[in-house]
């Protein structure tokens, strides 16, 4: 009898041990992929994606040089960021989408647009009409060719709630722009559900 | 005679229950052209399934192909939900250049979420991130 009394004891001791013995387990995941996190804001998977679809989307327009001709300058200009999240960085998208872009040999990546009186760079602004300073600098450098285009746009965010479900829906709204001209726009959405 | 009628009673609940739940299923009605304008270049392509309820619900009907304008595979598939329910499946496309070697960019790895409601034809394409792409493989997988 105390064999057994002594014996359930310390199999009912096993579980408590292993529980105690348990720590956070971390686990290599791909990125994006189906087994990593979905959450109510922009996830890696979602800018990738995105990019995919835009790069698709501009490869398939007919206004970069063709195959085989000189590489177009896309200057990557700002990517407002109107969401909820300032520290939402829009570079996990440009970055994306003009690695793609140089890959396919049909664009380069144009560090900067200008350099501005002060040694800063200038950024052009979202319309793609460069700034009076730039021009002027431009007017007395030799040797300066101005990007050919420009990449900019904006992600917005709107928000909806019924009952106990939030839906956040995130707009990227993307135009190349040559001079004043957008010849490429395009615009992806994602939408998150929560309940 | 009291049971005979509780029994009718019960069972032509059950199935109006279960024909309510049957019917639930939203599906798509089409409507195009009787004999198409446009030529499309269809590919003959080799199917591995692996997951027999994901061909019910995306199945693949054809994949047809084309070049962008600037020089560019660019490739079409048609998936159809031969089910009832709205499903939700994910895609991806891999691009092979002449020598079979794959070419990837950071853009080219991503799954794309894909939502077909119930009977519901939808095209999904992919262009190849350079020139030297001349071949592909579409992944599918289910996400529910």
């Amino acid at each position: 009898m105390k064999k057994l009394i002594s014996s359930l004891c310390l199999l009912a001791m096993i579980p408590i041990l292993l529980t105690g013995c348990a720590s956070t387990q971390v686990t290599r995941v791909t990125p994006g992929g189906n087994e990593s996190l979905t959450t109510s804001g922009m996830d890696i998977a979602d800018f990738q994606a995105t990019a995919l679809k835009m790069v698709d989307s501009l490869l398939g327009a007919n206004v970069l040089p063709p195959a085989g001709t000189p590489p177009a300058n896309i200057a990557v200009s700002l990517v407002r960021n109107s969401t909820s999240k300032p520290l939402l960085n829009m570079n996990l998208l440009t970055s994306k989408i003009t690695i793609a872009l140089s890959k396919n040999g049909r664009a380069r990546t144009w560090m900067n647009v200008g350099i501005g009186p002060d040694g800063k760079p200038l950024v052009q602004d979202p319309i793609g009409k460069a700034t009076a300073q730039q021009e002027e600098w431009e007017k007395d450098s030799k040797a300066v060719r101005r990007a050919d285009f420009s990449l900019s746009g904006e992600i917005i965010e709107t928000y909806a709630r019924a009952g106990n479900r939030r839906e956040n829906t995130y707009t990227i709204h993307l135009k190349l722009a040559k001079g004043n001209l957008a010849v490429w726009e395009e615009e992806q959405e994602v939408a998150k559900q929560t309940k | 005679m009291k049971n005979l009628s509780y029994r009718t009673l019960l069972t032509a609940g059950l199935l109006a229950t279960l024909a309510g739940i049957c019917g639930c299923g939203t599906t798509v009605n089409t409507t195009e052209r009787a004999q198409p304008v446009g030529q499309a270049d269809m590919v003959d392509d080799k199917r591995v399934l692996t997951d027999s309820r994901l061909d019910v619900h995306a199945r693949i009907r054809g994949v047809n192909q084309s070049m962008t304008a600037g020089g560019v595979l660019r490739v079409q598939v048609e998936l159809f939900n031969d089910s009832r329910s709205r499903r939700s499946v994910s895609y991806h496309f891999d691009w092979f250049d002449q020598n079979m070697m794959q070419v990837e960019t950071p853009a080219t790895t991503a799954l794309i979420p894909l939502v077909l409601e119930g009977k519901e034809s939808r095209f999904i394409s992919g262009v190849a991130p350079t020139p030297a792409c001349k071949d592909f493989r579409l992944k599918l997988i289910r996400t529910y």
